[in-house]
């Protein structure tokens, strides 16, 4: 028994990152209608970089989060501006090109970092447990989770709480009728952009601290993105926090019971079958 | 005057006689055969790709077939002992099975969606073939795999196992008949299938034409074809793992190759696994030895916004004249 | 009915669909005999599309059946429906946007229904389909630079192309000149001529009424009533139908 609710507390805790790593997707996607291909490969390059900082630097990981959350929404700018040239088919097109892109990333990292393991491994681990169960956290997991439940809780706070967010959701669920409206779609997809580049600019830390950095990683990450935002329907915060919850709880559980290799499988096996039975696809759904 | 069509066709056999010379004209050079000889597979495998991609098709999963077929033809020979010469063409069958998945399972996506369930469903083969160690060798792979056997052919010896000219020769044929597949599947009356479901479904299915059928049709000879190449490439190269025959740069190449050089051209896959992969190898990779492979996604970036047509429509217009 | 009626080419018996939810066929039911003109006439989202949509296999229907020549084709996929001799020009034109007018009609030649045209002999074939429309100076241009009035053309000589007994043709005349409707119910009667059925839709009345030989009014989802084209539109229903969306679409654009 004891060791199910130590995989429920691990699950959850990795969801709420796989819900963190899913937001920045489902916010770009959701308001340019882009779809990012390159998005895992951006939060590994992000990771890289944390783990430079982490190295170079000596200073404690959690320095790198602040200089990830810098430079990342500059990447995703540049994506933004790229994409934006885009002509018909729209989806498709940003589809092939950051498929491209996601290319170009993975061999630049090879080149940067070689084809190493990597992780950013404090010295000492401590170790919470968690009050009323037999479950102990590390310090890694219980970050893990106030982090992305903290920018998860942030991002719905902006959606509905802000003039900015009433934009987005605007965009998010009409691009058309937002154009009438008199909102800017153009900057309002650039605003996304970066909001999603902080996104990608925090999970990369916290990926470097929590699994295996390694150039050819990103497609995994895009993967769980991609599942988690059809799950939950575009622009529902609440959907893609239970969207990553289940999905990490479900990673947790087959690992244990399959054997950590079949883990892989989730996810791939959750997006065809999310694609193939609910054949309306991502874009109807837009339930905040 | 010359129809476009037979300046193609001529274009065509003049490359294929070029590239079946210049050995002769210059003599031993193993490094060549090797480069020239793995462009014309990628040739051949972006044609396979293209292929499914004429219906309309974009594939981002195609290592799936690539992947089986090369898992299949070199644990066929490993446990039945049988010859390469046997264990290919069964062994690409496997890449074909997953096809038929694909054709059951995929037959209501288009589009994006398309794309992300192939890019998804390499996973499963690769995550079984990993884990079944017992039967697969696991993430380690299988090494030492049989070679090309050698040829004797009217007294003639074909060492297809050793020698990179006899080799490069074979790939070579491989080519020229993948070109002929390619042929028929762009000007034949299947073709025109095909051309009609990608420009328009609903318009080709009220014109008659069996959509689902002739999609199935491109989609099992581009698995069974890109099969093919993954069990020669066992053959070829005497080593797979899961790792590296279900790379995502398995499914990335034939895409990147055929839009470079022109989806809808006959000579356009082949043209730009021409153009690409020597220029790769031949100046790129001794620069850059890890990474070099960043360049085929810069071009496929820059191909989409500059020349969505490819390259080959600068040379030959894709429009082809079937009538007089 | 009479001994002497002609057969039946086409019955649509009880035919019903909803669309999440929403009626938009309810029980329809009505047949179209060899040889005649039949018009549907009936307000914008009065299920006309729809009920088109279902008789060529694109829209599978909730309940009913549909007989072709006495035989239950109900649920054939669109391509057998072609090969039975039904054929369909669209509201909204579906050319293959990249091909020629020519060879927009030969891919109908060569999938239609047959005999199969022997391929020296298509190109000329498809030739005398595009003059029969009107459109044989612009057989050489891309079909997507063609205007609407000459997809609508080339809609209606791809689906000729096929070989039909029976011809659908979605408001083929919705925003044409008097004198292009003039043409255009030349074109539908010498059609006839040919031996083809035809079944048309229209929501502006004009071609309706100059060319069908019997209309059939519908309104919601609803057959109303049937007859001859001076009958039907004096049914007072037919009158309150059509004044009731045209206040409430402010006697609109021709929807396309
Ligand atoms: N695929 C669909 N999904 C949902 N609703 C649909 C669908 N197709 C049609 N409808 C609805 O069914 C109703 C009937 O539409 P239909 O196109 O058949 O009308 P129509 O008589 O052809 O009108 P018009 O004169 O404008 O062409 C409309 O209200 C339309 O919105
Ligand atoms: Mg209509």
């Amino acid at each position: 028994m004891e060791i199910y609710a130590q995989i429920l507390v691990s699950g959850f805790s990795l969801g709420s990152f796989y819900a963190l790593i899913a937001l920045g997707f489902s916010l770009i996607f959701g308001v340019t209608r882009a779809f990012n291909l390159a998005h895992g490969e951006l939060i590994i390059l992000s990771g890289y970089l944390a783990y430079a900082f982490w190295k170079f630097s000596g200073l404690s990981p959690y320095w790198s989060i602040p200089v990830c959350l810098l430079v990342m929404p500059g990447a995703a700018l540049l994506l933004n501006l790229l994409v934006r040239r885009l002509k018909a088919p729209f989806e498709l097109n940003s589809l092939v090109v950051t498929f491209g892109l996601a290319l170009f990333l993975q061999n630049s990292m090879l080149f940067l970092f070689s084809a190493d393991y990597r992780l950013i491994q404090p010295e000492t681990v401590h170790f919470f447990q968690v009050p009323g169960l037999p479950v102990n956290l590390t310090e890694n997991q219980l970050m893990l989770l106030l982090l992305s439940l903290a920018a998860t809780a942030a991002v719905h706070g902006v959606l509905h709480g802000t003039f900015l967010g009433k934009a987005l959701r605007a965009a998010i669920q009409d691009r058309q009728a937002a154009l009438l409206a008199g909102i800017n779609v153009g900057r309002i997809g650039m605003i996304a952009f970066a909001l999603g580049g902080m996104l990608i600019g925090l999970a990369g830390p916290l990926y470097a601290q929590t699994m295996y950095l390694h150039p050819a990683a990103g497609l995994e990450a895009t993967l769980l993105a991609i599942v988690i935002t059809i799950f939950a329907g575009v622009g529902s915060t609440r959907g893609i926090l239970a969207g990553g919850w289940l999905l990490g709880v479900a990673e947790s559980l087959a690992a244990f019971v399959l054997g950590a290799g079949w883990r892989e499988l989730v996810s791939a096996l959750l997006l065809i079958s999310l694609l193939v039975f609910r054949p309306q696809g991502i874009v109807l759904k837009s339930g905040t | 005057m010359l129809s476009k069509i037979k300046l193609t066709a001529i274009t065509a056999v003049a490359a294929v006689v070029g590239l079946a010379v210049w050995p002769l004209v210059f003599g031993e050079a193993d490094f060549y055969y090797q480069i020239f000889g793995m462009a014309c597979f990628y040739g051949v495998l972006a044609i396979a790709w293209n292929i499914y991609a004429l219906s309309g098709a974009i594939s981002l999963g195609h290592a799936a077939f690539f992947g089986l077929g090369a898992y299949g033809s070199a644990l066929l020979c490993h446990y039945g002992q049988w010859s390469p010469v046997i264990t290919i063409p069964l062994g690409a069958a496997t890449g074909a099975a997953f096809g038929v998945l694909w054709g059951v399972f995929f037959r209501n996506l288009r589009g994006v969606y398309l794309g992300l369930a192939t890019l998804a469903s390499v996973e499963i083969p690769k995550v079984i073939i990993d884990n079944w160690g017992s039967v697969t060798f696991g993430s380690l792979g299988i090494v030492g795999i049989a070679s090309l056997p050698d040829l004797s052919l009217f007294g003639l010896e074909i060492p297809f196992g050793h020698s990179l000219k006899a080799q490069y020769y074979l790939l070579l044929l491989f080519l020229a008949l993948a070109g002929l597949i390619h042929y028929s599947s762009l000007f034949s009356r299947w073709g025109w299938a095909l051309r009609a479901i990608r420009e328009n479904e609903t318009a080709a299915v009220m014109a008659g034409v069996d959509i689902f059928r002739r999609r199935f049709e491109a989609l099992i000879l581009s698995s069974y074809l890109t099969g093919l190449c993954g069990a020669l490439y066992a053959h070829l190269i005497g080593l797979i793992e899961p790792a590296l025959v279900f790379n995502l740069h398995i499914s990335a190449l034939p895409l990147v190759l055929s839009i470079f050089g022109g989806r809808f051209a006959l000579l356009g896959p082949v043209l730009g696994a021409l153009i690409l992969y020597p220029l790769d190898q031949l100046v790129l990779q001794p620069r850059l030895p890890t990474g070099h492979e960043a360049v085929y996604g810069l071009v496929l970036i820059m191909t989409i916004f500059f020349f969505p047509k490819g390259v080959a429509t600068w040379l030959l217009k894709p429009r082809p004249a079937v009538w007089k | 009915m009479a001994p002497e009626t002609p057969a039946c080419c086409l019955e649509v018996k009880r035919v019903s669909k909803s669309f999440q939810g929403r009626r938009v066929l309810a029980d329809v039911s009505l047949t179209v005999f060899d040889g005649e003109i039949l018009g549907l006439i009936g307000p914008n989202g009065a299920g006309k599309t729809t009920l088109f949509n279902i008789i060529t296999g694109l829209v599978r229907p909730d309940a009913g059946t549909i007989l072709f020549h006495g035989e239950d084709i109900t649920g054939w996929p669109p391509q057998r429906l072609c090969h039975a001799g039904i054929a369909r020009a669209f509201q909204i034109p579906q050319p293959f946007p990249e091909m020629t007018a020519l060879e927009n009609v030969l891919i109908s030649l060569w999938f239609g229904k047959g005999p199969r045209a022997a391929p020296q002999d298509a190109p000329q074939q498809a030739r005398e389909l595009l003059e029969l429309v009107g459109l044989a100076h612009k057989e050489a241009v891309v079909s997507r630079d063609l205007n609407l009035i000459d997809q609508r053309r080339l809609e209606i000589a791809r689906a000729l192309a096929t070989r039909p007994h029976l011809l659908l043709l979605d408001e083929i005349a919705a925003g044409l000149s008097p004198a292009a409707v003039k043409a255009a119910v030349e074109l539908v009667q010498r059609l006839r001529q040919h031996g083809l059925t035809l079944f048309i839709t229209d929501h502006y009345l004009n071609l309706t009424l100059l060319a069908s030989d019997r209309v059939v009014a519908m309104d919601q989802g609803q057959i109303i009533t049937s007859g001859p084209a001076r009958e039907v539109i004096r049914h007072p229903e037919v009158a309150s139908a059509y004044l009731g969306t045209r206040e409430a679409a402010g006697g609109g654009e021709a929807v396309l």
